[in-house]
């Protein structure tokens, strides 16, 4: 896996990659530290990965004017067509299956695959009463331990900790990129929280093979977020990671990759 | 010096378990046990201590919050409408408008603008960007609330000073036809104090030449904010700011003698011992990441959002701790002489805002504190800092103009 920062457009792009074959570039999501992660390392051995960070995650800059997921579907179109980039296949997870469909929706020839993962983007629920936020979790304000129960499945068998505000001993170092993050997530989806209200009218745009996968038991998302992308894009399928919650590329890498793998062969 | 008496206008009946299990005072208390009989005999009671203040010769000064148990004033300038029509000399002060979660500047500097016609340009408008957890019910991203500060601030100050219709096309807002009728009292435009915890609004406030004021911030910190303003002033050329550039808010409680006033205002501690939910006061945005961290690393202490994941109070050390950082002020009207004497020592602040009601303290015993504070202690420190008064300091005259000609 290398590093590097790529301009593209405006953006000084942070940039890990790894492997060789088609090209393949995961978007990440608000809860999952931006970098390299076992899933990808899986996904490398027959594909040539690409995972940015999107611009202000990571400690990575982000130019004033860009606050919007609109911007980032922009940004990535402009990064494939500057690596030439052909049949790219696109996985987002959370926040980047959000800017997938976004940029999917905008330039459908640009990508072969799409695979969203646990994706927001969508409001299906009516919003309901209470004070853990809309109808996708106030990850944002609610304390780790709740954030915990909602994300994961099982978080004993966990085989990566998640690192949350509030978490006691956690150094400094992390807390800022915690901090980072989530002031980069905000300004990309405060409101309305983490959805556009008119992308279900133009998912039809979406030409390619869609395969969305949801966690099993993800309590950030609801359920009904990935049954409307997956009704909504015309050639698309749902599948359900069993033992997982809203990051099951985290929680189950080996059955993750395995769904994406033999939808993307 | 001048006084304004503070109140927050709590409504603290709220089962502390109820606190308990949400954690927060702010925010997600469910309005449910908010009993709107008690609201309505509660206003009467907050009016009326603000009116017999007015009486007493005091100035006043108005909090805002919102969805919250701490202040059942969320909408300020209703306030201050009323008592710009019961009062007749008073100064109202804002303190102040949180302009980050206004959605419509415009629409703020004509309410503003009617209530100083209504009191005949006694109105102070505060300009603040409000503490985080006003994002919640605002819904404002906090990454946006610095901007929108100062956006809405200079379009107000815009909209209260140009002479002809103009546009606006800012990055919040955006109006073709900005013409308010009608335009406010005082002129240019009504009084305008910058206030905040943070060294950048000393600075700006320091820039615009706008007075500042602190609100119960410990000595060290008050000092040292006071210094930031002071230097800039001097770095921009301005002359030395006189006091009436500084207004300190601490609480303060009168009473017969020290033991009367300390056993009386125990019950302002209630203001701070309640449930501070940490991650809506630290919410990502509206402070820098390093800003944000260091304050779930820090150990509690006087004047800071402390915020371990059970929310504790961040004037730990209760009643002493509050006495020494200056937060709160009690005692006879001797005692109470010589701390006001002492503050302005260190602050030379021309304007001291003291909270002299909170929590569930008695009206009587509100009101007879007023009276003590109001006869005793006020003459004895009104002169402090008045020496300095420059004219562009001086608030317009207070008494009512008589009809006008056309009117005749």
């Amino acid at each position: 896996m290398r590093r590097r920062t790529l301009r593209v457009g405006e953006v000084d792009l942070d940039l890990f990659e790894a492997g060789e074959g088609r090209p393949l570039i995961y978007l990440h999501g608000f809860l999952e530290p931006a970098g390299w992660a076992e899933h990808l390392e899986l996904l490398a051995r027959d594909h040539r990965v690409f995972a940015p960070a999107h611009p202000g995650f990571a400690g990575s800059s982000r130019p004033d004017w860009m606050e919007s997921v609109e911007d980032l579907a922009y940004l990535y179109l402009d990064f494939i067509e500057r690596l030439g980039l052909r049949e790219v296949r696109v996985v987002g997870h959370s926040l980047g299956g959000w800017i997938a469909a976004e940029l999917a929706v905008r330039c459908s020839r640009a990508i072969g695959r799409l695979v969203l993962v646990d994706a927001v983007g969508l409001r299906t629920l009516p919003t309901p009463a209470g004070p853990a936020g809309g109808s996708i979790r106030d990850w944002l304000v609610l304390d780790p331990v709740t954030v915990r129960e909602l994300a994961w499945h099982d978080e004993a068998a966990m085989p990566c900790p998640l690192e949350l505000p509030g978490d006691p001993g956690l150094n400094e170092e992390t807390l800022v990129r915690l901090f980072q993050d989530r002031e980069a997530a905000s300004r990309y989806g405060w409101k309305p929280f983490f959805h556009n209200p008119r992308l279900a009218h133009w998912l039809h745009r979406v030409g390619c093979p869609t395969l969305v996968i949801w966690g099993e038991h993800d309590g950030i998302v609801p359920r009904s977020v990935g049954r409307a992308y997956a009704g909504a894009i015309p050639d698309a399928r749902f599948e359900i990671v069993s033992a997982a919650g809203h990051l099951p590329q985290l929680e189950r890498p080996r059955a993750f990759v395995d769904l994406v793998r033999e939808f993307l062969d | 010096m001048r006084a304004y008496f503070f109140s927050d206008m709590a409504y603290p009946y709220v089962p502390e378990s109820v606190v308990d299990e949400v954690r927060s005072a702010r925010v997600i208390v469910p309005s449910s046990h908010c009993d709107p009989v008690v609201v309505a005999a509660l206003y009467d009671q907050y009016l009326e201590e603000f009116e017999y203040a007015a009486e007493l010769g005091l100035d006043l000064a108005l909090s805002e919050h919102h969805q919250s148990m701490t202040c059942l004033n969320p909408a300020s300038p209703l306030t201050a409408a009323i008592l710009a029509r019961r009062t007749e000399r008073a100064r109202i002060a804002f303190v102040g408008i949180p302009l980050p979660i206004r959605d419509n500047p415009v629409r703020v500097a004509e309410e503003l603008a009617m209530i100083d016609c209504l009191s005949r340009g006694r109105i102070i408008v505060g300009m603040m960007r409000g503490v985080a957890t006003e994002v919640h019910p605002g819904n404002v991203n906090a990454a946006h609330t610095r901007e929108r500060m100062r956006e809405a601030h200079d379009l107000i100050v815009r909209t209260w000073t140009e002479p002809e219709p103009f546009s606006w096309e800012g990055k919040h807002w955006h109006f073709r036809y900005v013409n308010p009728w009608p335009r406010p009292y005082q002129q240019p435009h009504p009084t305008i104090w910058w206030t905040g915890a943070g060294e950048e609004n000393a600075l700006f406030a320091a820039e615009r030449q706008y007075p500042f004021a602190v609100f119960l911030s410990p000595f060290d910190r008050t000092e040292a904010l006071f210094d930031a303003y002071r230097r800039r002033s001097r770095e921009l050329g301005h002359p030395e700011p006189s006091p009436e550039r500084f207004a300190y808010l601490g609480m303060a409680y009168t009473a017969e003698t020290d033991a009367q006033a300390e056993e009386d205002c125990k019950g302002f501690l209630w203001y701070f011992d309640r449930k501070r939910y940490p991650h809506f006061h630290n919410i990502p945005g509206f402070a820098a990441p390093s800003a944000l961290a260091r304050n779930f690393m820090a150990p509690p202490g006087i004047g800071q959002h402390r915020l371990d994941p059970g929310g504790a109070s961040p004037w730990k050390g209760g009643f002493d701790t509050l006495q020494a950082g200056g937060g709160l002020m009690a005692g006879s009207p001797d005692t109470m002489i010589r701390k006001i004497t002492c503050m302005y020592e260190r602050y030379r602040m021309g304007h001291l805002l003291f909270m002299g009601r909170t929590g569930a303290v008695p009206t009587a015993k509100v009101r007879r504190s007023l009276e003590l504070f109001a006869r005793e202690v006020y003459p004895a420190v009104r002169h402090l800092g008045a020496e300095s008064e420059s004219p562009e300091d001086a608030l317009p005259a207070a008494a009512p103009a008589p009809p006008p000609a056309v009117l005749q």
